[in-house]
């Protein structure tokens, strides 16, 4: 995806680990635009969270480039850093220091001091809800508060760029509304977001563009809307009444199991001939889906197709 | 700077709230140097040559038996302690029990009359001697060779008298002994000299414990992967927990010192003196503790696991204690053990406040301790930086 001022440009990046018998990523190219929310999707060890790596300088880059508002990873590290701030998948604060206390050095860290900091901890507190909690040891909080605090210390920065990996797993629905609600705010008031989360139903709902990556490659990047709108116009599922006895009469469809099946469309007109088929072969059709998607169906037929959405 | 203070704040807060660290870095020696220094003293005063206490139970009061008393005290090797009126066989022995006195001689009234009689069957002896029940074998026959040697010389001077070649110079009759030694005589420390340095210099070397475990527990948390994507150096990170530990080792010193001085002799110990120049003491206090934080962070940063940082440096703490004089005093230790003992950090810090606190050192004396100190610490913190470097 191509965007008139992207804030974040990756270009062509592979990375092996020491030791490892293939790349964790290989040959990823991204442009992140300014202000935009941008979702990371892939499988578990598909390399998300090691982009993230590189990109906030924790892993150092080996091929190809990287640049933070125009700021070269590789030369000009500080500036990366000082631009971006990242909530960690791990909960990565002092369970022994109390929330405010937490706030007080990831702030101090970087060295904002005085009024200002008091201020950042002030705002970053309010913009998670964590005022009442604030002065209770971190260890007592619940999964929930734990998350906040997690994305909380991240905004003491008062980052440009904020990097979130899976932000909401593991918490109750309304602590994720409550995180959720955060970030929408956060994107709003400008600041670019990377969003990493196996909920589609947030990516969807946050995300402006996303990428999609598979063992180490992009295999989809596009905004959200238009990979939505583009898999919902060309998906047929059919439900079956009954399991068919001859299901390789059906070439061409993706079985989900023995009464479903996907099969993608070249045209509309291909409808009419898909359910003679269906019929030819001795089915009955229970249900049909046409024309309408979710981002969870096109990316789970993404990873199934290599990326041939 | 901001970034540095932030450090150490936090740094405090979790020590603060470490009970357990705490108590390691404070109780444990605080405890070893009260129980060693009161439980060791008379082991550590026998060994350093304190004179032997006996009671003389003088029933004559003639001057030969005055006499007598006298060439004992001239010994030099008893402190002799007179008695009136004369004490019961019970109160006697009750005081030798106690130990206040290791011998007790009971002079018969007939010693002046009796001294130059030759031995007669059914009378009364010229000298009772009462063993105390802690008293040595050794120690003992040592008492009744120098007492037989007293009366013999006794004798030999009242016949010389009688035959009128008496009252010459005394010294002329002793035979002319010159003493050399083998190697430097050193006084031997006192119990509270061995045992509040040496407790001391392990509770320096103790921070390894918490601070390897702070260090990778707060690996293990993510926070330490967070602070890599901030501008905060890996540097000002490991200042930001040198710096407290180096002052907690400051705190440890003057509160094990300020125990020595005034907590021990209230139980009944003797006091530490503080001598030697205050210069060198803090001096080498802080060396210590840059050898000790060394190793910390070499340990800190070696270590994957809580449990493997628990192991290596108490484990490592304990080894060097053990050959390093700690719990061992050197002096008593066989040659070859000493020299082992001297590649421990822990002997070189511990014979640095033992030149300072025994010797009135100063700087120039503890010179070598410093050096070797300051380079262990510096060898350590660079090889820790490497270890860090290459695995990050």
């Amino acid at each position: 995806m191509t965007t008139a001022t992207p804030i974040v440009r990756v270009s062509n990046v592979r990375h092996r680990y020491r030791g490892a018998e293939s790349d964790a990523l290989s040959g990823v190219s991204l442009a992140v635009e300014a202000g935009c929310c941008f979702g990371l999707l892939g499988p578990n060890g598909a390399g998300k969270s090691t982009l993230l790596g590189l990109l906030t300088g924790a892993i150092s880059l080996q091929d190809g480039e990287i640049e933070i508002m125009g700021a070269n990873v590789r030369s000009d590290l500080s500036a990366v850093r000082a631009a971006s701030a990242i909530a960690p998948q791990d909960l990565a604060f002092y369970p022994a220091l109390t929330g405010r206390e937490n706030l007080e050095f990831f702030a101090g860290v970087q060295n904002v001091s005085g009024a200002l900091r008091k201020a950042r901890v002030a705002e970053a507190s309010a913009a998670c809800q964590l005022d009442d909690v604030l002065d209770r040891h971190a260890e007592t909080y619940s999964g929930g508060l734990k998350r906040r605090l997690n994305l909380a210390i991240a905004l003491v920065g008062a980052p440009k760029i904020l990097y979130l990996d899976e932000p909401t797993v593991g918490i109750d629905a309304r602590s994720r509304a409550l995180i959720v609600e955060t970030i929408a705010a956060l994107k709003r008031s400008g600041v670019t977001i990377m969003y990493i989360s196996h909920y589609m139903e947030e990516v969807e709902a946050l995300c402006d563009a996303v990428a999609v990556i598979d063992r180490g490659s992009v295999i989809a990047l596009e905004r959200t809307q238009a990979l939505v709108q583009r898999g919902a116009e060309r998906r047929l599922r059919v439900t079956l009444a009954a399991p068919i006895a001859d299901a390789a009469a059906l070439a061409g469809a993706a079985w989900l199991d023995p009464t479903h099946f996907d099969v993608l469309l070249d045209v509309d007109t291909a409808l009419d001939a898909w359910l003679a088929k269906v019929r030819a072969a001795g089915g009955h059709v229970a249900r049909l889906d046409y024309g309408a998607s979710k981002l969870e169906t096109i990316y789970l037929g993404l990873l199934e197709r290599g990326g041939d959405a | 700077m901001t970034a540095l203070i932030a450090c150490v704040v936090k740094e405090l807060r979790l020590l603060g709230r470490d009970v357990h660290g705490l108590a390691l870095l404070f109780i444990l020696p605080l405890v070893f140097i009260l129980v060693m220094s009161l439980a060791l003293q008379d082991v550590y005063a026998a060994r350093g040559g304190r004179a032997i206490d006996v009671l003389v139970i003088d029933r004559d009061g003639s001057d030969a038996a005055r006499a007598l008393t006298q060439r004992l005290a001239d010994n030099g090797a008893f402190r002799i302690s007179q008695t009136t009126p004369l004490p019961s066989d019970a109160r006697l022995k009750e005081r030798l029990r106690a130990g206040e006195f290791s011998f007790a001689v009971d002079v018969s009234k007939t010693y002046g009359a009796t001294v130059l009689t030759p031995p007669q069957p059914g009378a009364p002896p010229l000298l009772t001697v009462i063993v105390a029940p802690d008293a040595s074998k050794q120690t003992e026959a040592i008492f009744l060779g120098v007492l037989r040697e007293a009366v013999g010389r006794q004798r030999l001077d009242l016949l010389l008298q009688r035959v009128g070649a008496g009252g010459g110079d005394q010294a002329a009759g002793k035979a002319q002994i010159v003493t050399t030694y083998a190697f430097a005589r050193e006084t031997p420390p006192t119990a509270v000299q061995q045992n509040v340095p040496a407790w001391l210099v392990f509770a320096i070397f103790f921070v390894a414990i918490p601070f390897s475990n702070t260090f990778v527990r707060e690996r293990e948390l993510g926070a330490h992967r967070r602070l890599r994507t901030t501008n905060v150096s890996p540097v000002t990170q490991f200042f930001g927990k040198l710096i407290p530990y180096f002052a907690i080792n400051q705190l440890q010193v003057a509160l094990m010192l300020a125990v020595g001085v005034f907590l021990v002799p209230l139980l009944g110990g003797e006091a530490l003196q503080i001598r030697g120049a205050p210069e060198a003491l803090v001096l080498l206090s802080a060396t210590v503790s840059l050898a000790a934080l060394g190793l910390a962070l070499l340990i800190a940063v070696a270590a994957r696991t809580t449990e493997q940082a628990t192991l290596l440096s108490g484990l490592g703490n304990i080894v060097l204690a053990a050959i390093g004089g700690i719990m061992v005093p050197k002096f008593v230790m066989p040659a070859a053990m000493q020299d082992v003992a001297a590649w421990s950090p822990m002997a070189w810090g511990l014979d640095g406040f033992l030149d300072l606190l025994l010797r009135d050192g100063d700087t120039a004396a503890i010179a070598s301790e410093l050096l070797k100190l300051g380079g262990f610490g510096a060898v350590a913190l660079v090889a820790a930086w490497l270890i860090y470097r290459v695995r990050d």
